[in-house]
């Protein structure tokens, strides 16, 4: 089971104990790109009028942002992952209190494209999720899993 | 004095005027409800943009969250667009719309 423990630094250390923790971790990056037809950042724009030029002054700027986010997390669990293959002992990763933000915002991008493609809407009971299909119901946990890592990042380690 | 000269400069001083007007008029910023955006991270993303006093920020979420939208500043065009800028950094929902007068 994984476990999650603030450090001393003001980051979080996770404690990965099975491959398929490791293969959870690995799925952010990929559940954030799930919505492949439209990047967030211009379903965001989609709220501002034309007027505003939004397309071209700030959707490059915040795809650019949303991907870094993306990338630095990929990194950090691909460089834990090897370092776990090449010494067993070493089944876990940080994160700094500096990478807080971009972990959440991360976690974020991955739950907003799982929402959007499943549309799994308000608290959901327990009969109801075990009704989904599998990729359904995997993605669901998932998600979920997301959102209490993001809760322990903001209870710890974003001020 | 050239006529399509003169009638191109009125143009574009009525253009200018109209341009000067929309920024000198005041800008709503709206938030809204989304099922994916945890309560505590609204309030804190809403208290680092504005610099709102934390009470301040946690009635706003309250808002957007029960009512499904909030309006969160009024003000220029030129910073509204800076703070939804920064809002949808944070991966907020905010449009901008006028305030009617």
């Amino acid at each position: 089971m994984m476990k999650v423990v603030p450090t001393v630094e003001g980051g979080l250390r996770i404690e990965v104990g099975t491959a398929t923790d490791w293969l959870v971790l690995e799925q952010i990056a990929p559940d954030a790109l799930k919505m492949k037809k439209e990047s967030l950042a211009s379903r965001l724009s989609a709220l501002m009028d034309e007027a505003s030029e939004w397309d071209e002054m700030v959707v490059p700027e915040l795809s650019d942002l949303f991907n870094r986010q993306l990338h630095c997390v990929q990194e950090t669990v691909q460089g834990a992952q090897k370092a776990s293959e090449e010494d067993p002992g070493l089944g876990h990763l940080f994160i700094s209190q500096e990478d807080g933000p971009i972990w959440y915002g991360a976690l974020n991008q991955a739950r907003i494209a799982l929402e959007g493609y499943y549309r799994f809407g308000p608290a959901q009971e327990i009969e109801e999720v075990e009704s989904f299909p599998p990729p359904k119901r995997s993605a669901f946990i998932r998600s979920q899993f997301y959102s209490a890592l993001q809760s322990v990042l903001l209870e710890h380690v974003i001020e | 004095m050239n006529p399509l000269e003169a009638t191109s400069a009125t143009t574009l001083t009525e253009e200018e005027t109209k341009a000067s007007t929309e920024l000198a008029s005041a800008w709503n910023i709206l938030v809204f409800d989304d099922p994916v955006n945890l309560m505590e991270y609204v309030t804190k993303v809403l208290q680092k943009v504005f610099a709102y006093p934390r009470e301040q920020a946690e009635d706003l979420m309250l808002t957007i969250h029960t009512a499904g939208k909030a309006l969160v500043w009024t003000g220029a065009r030129e910073p509204a667009e800076l703070y939804v800028q920064q809002l949808h950094g944070f991966q907020l929902q905010a449009s901008l719309e006028k305030a009617s007068s």
